[in-house]
């Protein structure tokens, strides 16, 4: 039997809204996704690509546009000789309202919603899969199919959880994909892949997204692309993302200056360049009234595009001394330690009584407060 | 001295400002240097600063403000020095240098065991358990920090130092920012977050409006598409149609062909059939429709001729038998005679007949007379008488005569009678006309009878050759006119022939010209026989093509919708992306909104705590501190609830503001010494002391002085002048009199 080549990806979420980026970087954002989906597509077709699977959440069925759907359409028209299998997920479920019922897609686009095979008897595969028809899916979408044929490489397409048997949103186990009998399932749902996997004599993947939409996305993100074979896969991982999201942690423990706090960031973040959008989480202890802004980082390709500075610096205030302090600092610094040592005090309340904290000391040392300018959007 | 009081042993500054590799070795208790202006005082305190917590200011401009540019000499480019200091816990040695351009080294060694004994830039917060600030504005009186003017200033200074313990820290400042910062959020009229929410009930409007839109966008997609179909099933039934319609034309055409080839035979035949026509001619040459006409006309002329012919001569028969009537009825018709003539004669006859009587009456009357008056005549009267007797005689003869004469007048025409002739005579006019008449009409006819003859004979000679230039044969008058037929009937059977075969060719000729005969035929070649007849095809295209056109009509209305809706789309993720931006914000702010109304909150707190325990304390410290300063004049520093600073003279209680300067430098100064020992319960800093009693009189100086002399604290006073020296010295109060010119030359 010969080998079968595929592509594997998901979860691209399509017209994203990029909601944490200001609304001219979300824009651009959404089109980078967009270049990203059509350079996998055309990457597909160059490399003979025969069988295209989307595992779930294409496009956000609550911003999707037309356009970027007829956009997905040409790229799908591109590629005659390649075979589309979508399983609409728990962000773009097969619904009434749904642009996979209202829509006519290209005539080599199989949509599944069913639990359901489809024979493709030239290439020796039958390809399973289902998709979802409302948010949630509380049954295991890899169980539930007509047998297997032995003679054939069976491949499932699904979105489903595997970090959970209680997920609302198709839950899969190791013991169900084990016992599947599936030469190769191709997931989706989880954004991070962690490579190609096996359990038993079944192959399966997390494609992970195409491009990273928030820093919960992190580093680079692709496509799996390659051979399925009844007795094995030979499939890769392949980069898409335009940009990644990193997060990194810095403690500006000891140091004094604005400028030296900057200076060691900078040199700290000299790794991540312009396809980053990075996010610095400020630890540590630091001489009041220092702020560190993302634009004193600059602009250009060695820098990233996007910085976002989480401050959770601490005033560089000998607490201990404070403690004793029984000046107006040390009594108000004793007033919300007070607080922040009862038992019910919850971590938001926690954070708001560390923020008063830094304001209330800023303000009896007669500093700027302001650290919040006036925003718009 | 308190067991708690940290004592400055020695001061060693290698180089720090002016002064280097300076030694200075104070005790414990009051420490007074004296120096002028500019001989390195001020830096001597800024020294042991700089020793416990190093440089501040580094990141200030002005020289004035930014130590480290103050203090490290140009020529070293770093500062450096140690001060050895005594603590309940032990002897330590703090060393510090600072080199350019940010290289800092701290080294604390105990002295007893040589031994390093903590790290950190700052030792200050380790013996003295305050940080740089607390230790700056609490132990360390600096020139700077006496306030020189401004009543409002001091006030607010010792405001904050009862209040804050801290002179540089307002509450009422703090509360000011804090508030200003939180209504910066949180004002209905300008805050950011009513903005912020009204922007994203806005966003959220919007967005619900954009994804209806985009679903209608979607739906009106589909219904296109529906309709799309609809189209194209419609259309191929229009084909399908279309097609059968096209095969009837084909097949028309087809038949059109086939007829083409039968009118081809169809004129070959009505040529050949012309030919024979024509041959019937002489010389092949067919009379024209106007020769034969003439032809034709001109028989008729000839038949109309001989028939007036015999009209003429049937008149003119008319008139001959009327004529011989009138003879018959009279015998003057034959005498051929004037009516005149006769007329004349019978009235000569009978006139003369009537003259002659009258004549020869008159002639007998006057013969009468004549006899009878004869006698009168005389002699002549026989004569007379007897002439005229015979005259009248005579014509009475000639009358007799004449009268035989009328009587036999008609017998010489054959009229018997006088009366008849007489009558005779009377008609003989009109009847002389009569015969006139019709002798002129019978010698008319008859000459028109000959001229018509000759007509008709040189008519038909005409006619004879005509017709025997185009028609063989003889030919005489009797059928002339059958000729004439016949010639007629053939012409005119060749001329229909030949128009009929001119019709049939130029028709020919003109689908030949105008139609593509290999065209035509390549067209119908696949015509096959229609199974219904093209109006029933008709009507059904016409019917399909109206159904076809109302879903054309339907699809463009479709696209307009479409077109509407998306042009009302805005794109979702968009205002989404905007609606959570501005979420995220509200977010953000709200949470520094409460933080700051904890802040607010937590700060009130903090300050009742203060009014209540810390504030109580400090006054009463202060107070006691004051009255001795004040010699027993002032005895208490208040503040009120309102932060009115007060302070109380035996018999009355009035405002800071109403205090002298001297007096408002000491109640500063007092509440610094209670400061120190509000603040400082475990260990007991030097109090160092820069210049600060300039505006007191030698009697508040005095009591100030005697108050440090009594504090555990040890104490430096760095002054210009020598008054507090000499005040000490003169009480006899144990100083370390330190000469900054005479000072020890550190040994490295």
């Amino acid at each position: 039997m010969n080998a079968v080549k595929i592509f594997h990806c998901a979860d691209i979420h399509l017209d994203s809204p990029f909601s944490l980026l200001a609304p001219s970087h979300a824009y651009k954002r959404r089109l980078e996704l967009q270049n990203a989906m059509l350079s996998a597509m055309n990457y597909a077709k160059e490399g003979k690509t025969q069988l295209f699977f989307i595992a779930g959440d294409l496009f956000d069925a609550e911003y999707i546009t037309k356009e970027t759907i007829e956009l997905l359409f040409d790229e799908i028209k591109k590629a005659p000789d390649c075979r589309f299998f979508i399983t609409p997920g728990n962000h773009d479920p097969y619904t009434d309202v749904s642009p996979y019922t209202l829509l006519e897609w290209p005539e080599n686009v199989h949509i599944f919603k069913e639990k359901e095979r489809v024979e493709i008897d030239e290439l020796g595969v039958d390809v399973y899969g289902v998709g979802f028809t409302s948010a949630t899916m509380t049954d295991s979408p890899i169980k539930g199919y007509p047998k297997l044929r032995e003679n054939r490489i069976n491949i499932l397409v699904c979105h489903g959880d595997l970090t959970s048997p209680l997920s609302q949103s198709g839950p899969v186990s190791k013991a169900d994909i084990e016992a599947s009998g599936f030469d190769y399932i191709a997931l989706g749902h989880i954004h991070a892949s962690d490579g190609i996997l096996s359990i038993g004599k079944t192959y399966y993947a997390y494609s992970g997204c195409i491009e990273g939409r928030d820093f919960g996305e992190t580093g680079y993100k692709g496509a799996i692309f390659g051979d399925i074979r009844k007795d094995g896969v030979t499939l890769k991982g392949i980069r898409f993302s335009r940009r990644r999201y990193e997060v990194i942690s810095l403690s500006l423990d000891g140091l004094g200056t604005t400028k030296e706090c900057v200076d060691y960031i900078r040199q700290r973040i000299k790794e991540y360049r312009d396809d980053t959008a990075l996010r610095i989480i400020l630890e540590g202890s630091v001489p009041e009234g220092i702020i560190i802004n993302p634009t004193q980082f600059g602009e250009g390709p060695l820098v990233p595009y996007f910085i976002e500075i989480i401050d959770n610096t601490v005033p560089n205030v000998d607490f201990t001394d404070l403690e004793r302090e029984n000046t107006l600092r040390g009594v108000f610094y004793r007033t919300v330690c007070d607080y922040l040592e009862q038992e019910d005090t919850t971590p938001d309340k926690k954070e708001i009584l560390l923020q008063a904290m830094k304001y209330g000391l800023c303000a009896l040392a007669d500093r700027n407060i302001l650290d919040f300018d006036e925003r718009q959007v | 001295m308190n067991s708690k009081s940290i004592i400055i042993d020695r001061i060693e500054i290698s180089a720090f400002g002016a002064l280097k590799e300076v030694l200075i070795e104070p005790k414990s208790g009051l420490n007074v240097i004296v120096a002028p202006n500019e001989s390195g005082k001020s830096t001597i305190a800024a020294f042991i600063k700089f020793i416990f917590y190093g440089f501040s200011g580094i990141r200030l401009q002005t020289i004035a403000d930014n130590e480290k540019k103050k203090y490290i000499p140009w020529d070293l480019q770093h500062a450096a020095g140690a001060i050895i200091i005594k603590t309940p816990k032990g002897r330590y040695r703090v060393e510090r240098s600072f080199s350019l351009p940010a290289k800092e080294n701290v080294l604390i060694l105990d002295t007893t065991t040589g031994k390093q004994v903590f790290n950190g830039i700052c030792p200050g917060n380790q013996f003295f358990g305050v940080g740089e600030e607390v230790f700056a504005k609490s132990t360390f009186f600096r020139q700077l920090f006496v306030p020189q003017s401004g009543d409002d200033e001091l006030a607010e200074q010792l405001q904050n130092l009862i209040f804050s313990a801290d002179e540089q820290t307002s509450l009422s400042k703090a509360m000011k920012r804090l508030k200003d910062a939180r209504n910066s959020l949180t004002s209905r009229t300008n805050g950011q977050l009513p903005k912020l929410r009204k922007q994203y009930d806005e966003l959220v409007l919007e967005f619900t409006e954009a994804e209806k839109q985009n679903s209608m966008v979607f739906i009106a997609q589909k219904q296109l598409k529906k309709v799309q179909q609809d189209i194209a099933e419609k259309q191929r039934e229009v084909d399908i149609i279309v097609a059968e319609r096209e095969n009837i034309d084909k097949y028309e055409t087809k038949l059109k062909l086939v007829n083409f080839e039968e009118q081809d035979k169809l004129i070959d035949k009505a040529l050949n059939e012309y030919n024979t026509a024509k041959n019937n001619f002489v010389g092949g040459v067919i009379p024209d429709r106007e020769f034969i006409q003439q032809l034709i006309n001109d028989n008729l002329k000839l038949n109309g001729e001989t028939q007036a012919i015999k009209e003429q001569e049937q008149y003119m028969q008319d008139n001959i038998d009327k004529y011989n009537i009138l003879c018959d009825e009279s015998p003057l018709a034959e005498a051929d005679v004037e009516s005149a003539e006769l007329s004349d004669k019978y009235s000569g006859v009978k006139t003369r007949q009537i003259i002659f009587f009258i004549i020869a009456a008159v002639l007998g009357i006057a013969s009468g007379i004549a006899y009878y008056f004869h006698t009168l005549i005389g002699d002549y009267a026989p004569i007379i008488v007897y002439s005229l007797m015979g005259l009248s005689g005579s014509f009475g003869i000639l009358f007799i005569v004449s009268f035989f004469m009328w009587l036999n007048f008609g017998k010489k025409y054959g009229i018997m009678g006088i009366g008849e002739t007489k009558n005779m005579v009377a008609e003989y006019p009109m009847l002389e006309v009569r015969i006139k008449t019709l002798n002129s009409d019978i010698n008319d006819a008859k000459k028109r009878i000959d001229e018509r003859k000759e007509k008709c004979n040189e008519l038909v000679q005409s006619i004879i050759i005509r017709i025997s230039q185009h028609m063989q044969g003889e030919f005489e008058q009797t059928n002339i006119t059958t000729g004439i037929e016949k010639l007629d009937s053939l012409s005119a059977d060749a001329r229909t022939k030949l128009a009929l075969y001119e019709s049939k060719r130029k028709t020919q000729e003109i689908i030949h010209a105008n139609a593509d005969i290999e065209k035509l035929t390549e067209y119908s070649k696949d015509a096959v026989l229609p199974k219904r007849n093209v109006d029933e095809v008709d009507r059904e295209v016409h019917f399909h093509k109206a159904a076809l056109n109302a879903l054309i009509a339907k699809e463009r209305e479709n696209e307009q919708i479409l077109i509407t809706h998306t042009a009302r789309a805005k794109n979702p993720a968009e205002l989404a992306g905007k609606r959570d931006s501005v979420a995220k914000i509200i977010n953000d702010l709200d949470k520094k909104a409460t933080a700051l109304d904890t802040a607010i909150e937590l700060l009130d707190t903090a300050s009742n705590f203060m009014r209540s325990t810390i504030s109580p304390k400090l006054t009463q410290y202060a107070s006691e501190y004051f009255d001795n300063a004040s010699c027993g004049r002032y005895r208490l520093l208040e503040v009120d609830n309102k932060l009115n600073l007060s302070y109380s003279a035996r018999a009355y209680t009035k405002s800071a503001d109403f205090m002298s300067a001297g007096t408002r430098d000491s109640a500063y100064l007092c509440l610094r010494l209670a400061l120190i020992k509000v603040l400082y319960r475990d260990a007991i800093p030097p109090v160092i002391l820069d210049d600060v009693f300039g505006r007191l009189d030698h009697d508040r100086l005095a009591a100030m002085l005697d108050i440090l002399a009594s504090v555990d604290s040890q104490v430096f006073i760095f002054s210009c002048v020598n008054r507090e020296r000499d005040y000490l010295l003169g009480k006899g109060v144990e100083l370390n009199d330190i000469n900054l010119g005479n000072v020890k030359i550190l040994s490295i």
